[in-house]
């Protein structure tokens, strides 16, 4: 196999695609902020029983959870532009495959995390909003202060875990064209025709990088949860 | 059911460096009931377990009738053999969660047994209502009481007419209102000449049911014989001290 | 916006037809993954040495990669090794004979056994040991009490956990297009190459796949419901 693989090659390879590391962690970082704020939108909108928004919710949910990611990248690449043309008459097909990702991925996001989030404001006992009312709290500062707190410690595990989930995802963002880690690994393989070697290199750096986020987030979760 | 004695020699226990049983022998009639007394971590539970295989001695023997078998080294046969010819019932009842009262009950006699099925319902059936459940025959364990539960797990040791049944402290985990139920059940057996060795903090029991009394302590048999013996008589301190202090807290609470 | 609906509709039937392929990469890679997942969970349940843990290393070096990586970089070793392989064996076959369902089915279960351990092993811990030793105490062999008591019982507690697997793998069983697999998705393409209302049959492609998993979903509530009977 010394044609299509060489140690040497491979260690060579993985500076290279590590150089596309910030745009994965650009794709990551963007679709968390958006998935954040909608996923707490959804989750509140459910928790708190809006009628219309809590249906419109429900659904949308179910949506994104039952249907395959690389559908949803695709349907918003091709159909955003569409959209937003017939809406502004702005064409933004040329912007770049990235936003389009960083939608598509902050969509998909905020709806696991507001199925997190609502799991973990109702986690939080009844008890504790009946105290903090005795105590003459209004229902914002309550929230703020006493719910959210809690609830963010219940959520802080499957958070963790739809990170690391968000971090392998983008990968797919190569399917259109992206130049992530993923897709300067496919580039990178199919031009020097060594693509088992660019996919291993490619792999080890996942690897890496996977078990890192998840110790951070093992020890960040530790030290929150230090004073129970 | 088989006419024969039990005898237990020299049963000892070590778990990492802790000597939990030193050297406990103990022997007995059929028909015998005999009460383990003593206080926590005195050994009593893991020298019932052991009888059993449930936990592995470090030495010892179990003679049922005319055979003899190593508590230590043990073939699968022969642990098969003893627990066939033995019933167990547990602290926390141990029913099998996911079969109603009367499947509970069949369970060791069809598959441990090879008894047919219709042979197997029939005797589960008598033995359920020998212990008053004939109207719960189809309840799973979650839908009974631990009272009723517990009962159920009386059914499925004497359904297959053992030698010999180990209780484990069948009421320590069971609501005081519903202790009566076991103990009557208990009693009922012991009349109809049951071998028992039952392990339990029911004095009561232990003095008007049981025919012989042992009292453990630190992993060893301190004294043992008749209730009148040990509960009028007390001949060692330790035994006097242990009977002082439950008369005690009979007392406050 | 215009919406299509000419091309919605052939997407739509188009992906309705390649559904069958679709739930062949679901159902296969739950039959592969539950013996592999239930043997490595009696590995370790009985406490075999050295195996397990070199097993465990594995998956979880194996659960960083991606699983579209995962897949191609799967395929490139397949495409490579097959055909040495085969020849080494003394078999005639070679790559292009074989189906490439058969690559997918496996590809998937590879990735997804790691997960379908984890939630074996979970289920194993939810029965009590009380149960075991109720059951050893009443004279049942090991074998009896695995297959009358513990399975049993670890049913109810693996629906929900396998719900979600399930769906997992209907969802990754549209990345295999990148080998060439026929799918709901990559089918529901092929009448609108031509026009290029990709949207349309991207849309008609995820309506499907919404509704099996609404389907999974609801006949595992079922299950659950009927088998989950005992339960308080």
């Amino acid at each position: 196999m010394g044609d299509y693989f060489t140690w040497n090659g491979f260690i060579h390879f993985i500076p290279k695609i590590a150089a596309q590391l910030p745009m994965t962690l650009l794709i990551v970082g963007g679709s968390l902020a958006i998935g954040v704020l909608l996923g707490l939108l959804l989750a509140f909108v459910r928790v708190f029983s809006i009628p219309v928004a809590k249906q419109i919710a429900i659904v949308f949910t179910s949506f994104v959870r039952g249907t395959p990611e690389i559908v949803q990248v695709f349907i918003v690449y091709y159909g955003l532009p569409l959209l937003v043309q017939s809406i502004t008459g702005v064409d933004i097909d040329a912007l770049s495959a990235l936003y389009f990702v960083i939608v598509a991925f902050g969509i998909n996001t905020a709806g696991y995390l507001a199925e997190l989030f609502r799991g973990a404001l109702e986690s939080v006992p009844r008890g504790q909003y009946e105290a903090g009312e005795a105590a003459g709290l209004t229902r914002g500062a309550i929230f703020r202060r006493i719910v959210i707190p809690q609830a963010a410690k219940f959520a802080l595990p499957g958070f963790g875990v739809n990170v690391v989930y968000l971090f392998q995802s983008t990968s797919m963002a190569a399917a259109v064209g992206v130049m992530d880690m993923m897709g300067k690994a496919a580039n990178l393989g199919s031009a020097t025709g060594r693509l088992l070697q660019s996919y291993a290199a490619a792999a080890v750096l996942f690897i890496i990088i996977s078990i890192v986020l998840q110790w951070a987030f093992t020890l960040l979760d530790k030290r929150v949860t230090f004073g129970r | 059911m088989a006419d024969a004695q039990v005898i237990v020699s020299g049963v000892k226990k070590s778990f990492e460096d802790n000597l939990v049983l030193r050297d406990v022998s103990l022997s007995l009639q059929s028909g015998d009931v005999v009460a383990i007394l003593g206080p926590s971590g005195s050994g009593k539970s893991t020298f019932l377990r052991c009888l059993d295989y449930l936990e592995r001695a470090d030495a010892g023997t179990l003679q049922l009738g005319n055979d003899v078998y190593d508590l230590h080294d043990a073939s699968n046969k022969q642990i098969l053999e003893v627990r066939r010819r033995t019933g167990f019932v547990f602290q926390n009842y141990n029913l099998f969660i996911n079969k109603t009262a009367l499947k509970n009950v069949m369970e060791p006699l069809v598959c441990a047994h090879r008894v047919p099925k219709e042979d197997a319902e029939r005797i589960a059936k008598e033995a359920l209502d020998k212990v008053g459940l004939s109207d719960r025959y189809d309840y799973y364990p979650s839908q009974l009481s631990g009272g009723q539960q517990q009962r159920v797990s009386i059914a499925r040791a004497i359904a297959v007419k053992p030698e010999v049944i180990f209780f484990d402290e069948p009421t320590s985990a069971l609501d005081p209102e519903l202790i009566g139920e076991v103990l009557s059940v208990m009693k009922n057996l012991a009349n109809q000449g049951i071998t028992m060795i039952v392990v339990t903090h029911e004095m009561r029991f232990a003095r008007n049911v049981a025919t012989h009394v042992v009292f453990m302590e630190g992993g060893v048999i301190v004294e043992e014989g008749s209730p009148e013996q040990i509960f009028e008589h007390p001949q060692q301190s330790r035994t006097r001290q242990f009977l002082q202090q439950i008369a005690d807290d009979a007392a406050i609470g | 916006m215009e919406f299509h609906w000419d091309s919605f509709l052939s997407a739509l039937i188009a992906g309705l037809h390649a559904i069958p392929q679709s739930l062949i990469m679901v159902i296969g890679p739950f039959f592969l993954c539950t013996v592999i997942g239930l043997a490595i969970v009696a590995l370790r349940l009985f406490q075999v040495p050295v195996l397990p843990q070199i097993i465990q290393i594995v998956l979880t070096v194996q659960k960083g990669i991606p699983l579209y990586l995962f897949i191609v970089f799967g395929h490139v070793l397949y495409m490579l090794c097959f055909n040495p392989v085969a020849s080494a064996l003394h078999l005639s076959v070679r790559v292009g004979d074989v189906n490439i369902m058969y690559f997918a089915v496996f590809i998937l279960s590879w990735a997804f056994i790691p997960m379908f351990t984890e939630m074996y092993w979970g289920a194993v811990l939810s029965v009590p040991k009380g149960q075991y030793e109720a059951g050893y105490a009443a004279g049942l062999t090991r074998w009896q009490v695995i297959h009358r008591l513990v399975l049993p019982q670890m049913v109810p507690a693996v629906i929900p956990n396998l719900t979600n697997m399930l769906i997992g793998l209907l969802k990754a069983s549209a990345l295999t297009y990148l080998v060439g697999v026929m799918d709901v998705m990559n089918s529901a393409l092929q009448p609108v190459m031509q026009s290029y209302n990709l949207v349309e049959a991207y849309v008609a492609s995820a309506l499907i796949y919404w509704g099996i998993a609404l389907i999974i979903e609801w006949c595992m509530a079922g299950c659950l419901h009927v088998l989950g009977r005992y339960r308080a």
